[in-house]
């Protein structure tokens, strides 16, 4: 079974203790292992074929969601208001008489998105900046890893909220704003995964060469640092499509009438007594992707970072 | 201990600077003139005016920052546009709320996440540990949003058992009070139990693995003892300043349940200061959620060093 990484699901305590003693315990320099063993290693953990396999399935109903979608997922019926499941309306029908089945599959646009495109702008502003505090040290690192403390000092949640709100409602802004809320977890992951590359000798070897220090960052420090940052991308996306929902949920998010699982299971709140189907399938698509995005990320942990 | 106590506050406290430059900065945001913004949507022009002399915003940045912090540290949080109450006194009113909910949460997960993990590692392969995999799974990846609207639909709806929300203080009816915290504290102590679970199963294996315990072991102790007192206790230092961590992300997460439970909490305020467009209130509760952390983590720290005498140096 998956060993629970160092590198927890959650945005922070494990990252920040982790990061707090110098370095995740990773294998240095096993990364240099060849990446078609550890992809063939990766085919044959259970949890990154059932990971996978869902991931692919949600990506694939939100690429071919207007094929797939039996119904307009915004067009009101209003013959069929809160119909309860049945064999033209699997999912049942909503408040507005439209077919949730629809709604649940081109929501998988919203949820996918916001998850990736989140996720890599934390990774495109963080891990660089984690390279340079690292790799420099001295004022660059006070500098860079005190503004990562601060934004990890305010709980990802509210943050995203405050973000959000101040930026106004709208899908692109919901992905910035968890985007920018995940950046330290990067910064901290890349900053003591370079500290710990560093220390290496063939690093100081091509220090020595006199290799310009932008590509000792790029050519031999990053390749080093992705592992476990590969890793962290992974389960951050978990969380990332939890927020979107989250926002969604709260009506920060994608706005209407286009589907999001967050914004239909705030729909269906008000109708539990008389509608609670309404409640059950964006639900379940949630668990469902998220569980995805978390057991590739165990698995690609338990490749990547042997511990054992 | 003071040392190392008054190293750790000289980083707490240049962050918490940091953090207020960040909600400050958060009010550029906004479009227009910022006075405006922050009067909200009547646009009483007395408002406006005292807010643009209070805050000094034709005043360059820097002296605009400077007078809205001093008044931050002065307890001045500003007043509610909505409420039109100080926000201070709203913070002072919601805090105890939602830290009894964090409370009882974290007291959920203590109680399921830490048994559930040592059983997990001691029994490593068997069928109850794929099954606490599988529920840690489940908890971290089920939104507690979701899963407060599925234990109302079975708890209140369907059985009719508890309701399905509102607050009443526990002063005022104890039993009414733990009634309506029971579904919100299940919900939202359920993802910190799965991580809890998780890393004292995985505390524990790396414990068992050790060398002192094989020593024990080969000193010819009980087993139970060589896992409660040399196992047990050295693996649950790592899951203490995590669960301190945990209690402080705790308050992200009441923000959701306390919105699915109408629990009158700092998570609501936060939602209805968003709506509201009371973005003094946001700025209040964004930085005393960032203390709260820094306080907690803080905390863990000194626990960290208290437990394993190591790293005080």
């Amino acid at each position: 079974m998956t060993e629970p990484s160092v590198i927890s699901a959650l945005p922070d305590p494990s990252v920040n203790g982790a990061a707090m003693n110098g370095a995740v315990p990773v294998a240095i320099g096993r990364a240099k292992r060849s990446p078609r063993s550890a992809a063939s290693r990766l085919a044959r953990e259970p949890g990154a074929i059932i990971g996978g396999g869902i991931v692919l399935f949600f990506v694939m109903l939100a690429l071919f969601a207007p094929v797939i979608a039996p119904y307009d997922p915004i067009a009101s019926d209003w013959g069929a208001v809160r119909l309860p499941p049945d064999l033209a309306h699997p999912f049942g029908t909503d408040d507005l008489g439209r077919d949730i089945l629809s709604r649940v599959i081109f929501g998988a646009r919203a949820s996918l998105s916001a998850g990736f495109v989140s996720v890599v702008i934390a990774v495109l502003i963080g891990v660089p900046l984690g390279l340079v505090a690292g790799y420099f040290g001295g004022v660059t690192d006070i500098a860079i890893s005190r503004c990562a403390d601060a934004v990890l000092a305010c709980p990802f949640l509210v943050l995203a909220i405050a973000l959000a709100a101040f930026l106004g409602p709208s899908l692109e802004n919901t992905m910035i704003a968890i985007g920018v809320s995940a950046i330290p977890i990067f910064v901290r992951l890349a900053r003591g995964q370079t500290l710990a590359v560093r220390e290496e000798d063939y690093i100081s070897a091509v220090i020595s060469q006199g290799v310009s220090h932008p590509k000792i960052l790029f050519a031999h420090v990053l390749p080093n640092v992705m592992p476990p940052i590969l890793v962290q991308a992974t389960l951050t996306t978990a969380i990332a499509v939890l927020a979107e929902a989250s926002l969604a949920f709260l009506g920060l998010g994608q706005l209407p009438p286009a589907p999001s699982w967050g914004s239909m299971l705030d729909a269906a709140r008000q109708f539990l007594l008389d509608a609670p189907w309404m409640a059950v399938s964006p639900g379940l698509a949630i668990v469902i992707v998220v569980i995805g995005f978390n057991l590739i990320g165990d698995a690609l942990n338990d490749v990547l970072n042997p511990r054992t | 201990m003071i040392r190392f106590l008054l190293g750790r506050l000289m980083v707490a406290i240049p962050t918490l600077l940091l953090v207020s430059m960040l909600v400050f900065g958060l009010q550029k945001l906004l479009p227009g003139d910022p006075a405006v913004a922050l009067a909200g949507e009547e646009r009483n022009p007395e408002v406006i005016a005292y807010l643009r002399q209070k805050y000094r915003f034709d005043q360059p940045i820097p002296v605009q920052y400077a007078s809205w912090l001093s008044a931050f540290v002065a307890g001045d949080f500003g007043t509610s546009v909505r409420t039109r109450l100080p926000i201070r006194e709203m913070v002072a009113e919601k805090l105890p709320v939602t830290l009894e909910l964090a409370s009882l949460s974290m007291l959920i997960a203590l109680v399921l996440g830490i048994p559930a993990g040592v059983l997990a590692a001691l029994r490593r392969g068997s069928a109850f540990d794929h099954a606490v995999s599988v529920l840690g799974l489940a908890g971290l990846s089920i939104p507690s949003f979701w899963l407060g609207i599925m234990l109302i639909l079975l708890f209140s709806v369907k059985l009719g058992w508890l309701p399905s929300g509102g607050y009443v203080g526990f002063f005022a009816d104890p039993t009414g009070n733990l009634r309506a915290m029971l579904m919100p504290s299940l919900v939202l102590g359920t993802a910190a139990a799965a991580i809890i679970m998780r890393h004292t199963r995985s505390s524990m294996l790396t414990v068992l693995g050790q060398d002192f315990i094989r020593t024990a072991r080969a000193k010819g102790l009980k087993e139970r003892i060589v896992i409660l007192r040399h196992g047990l206790r050295n693996a649950l230092i790592p899951v203490v300043t995590l669960g301190t961590l945990q209690f402080g992300q705790l308050l992200s997460g009441a923000v959701l349940t306390e919105q699915v439970f109408g629990i009158p909490g700092f998570g609501k305020m936060i939602v209805d200061g968003v709506f509201g467009r009371d973005y003094a209130v946001v700025q209040a509760v964004v930085m005393c959620a960032a203390a709260f952390f820094l306080l907690m983590s803080l905390t863990a720290d000194l626990a960290y060093a208290a437990l394993s005498p190591r790293i005080r140096r």
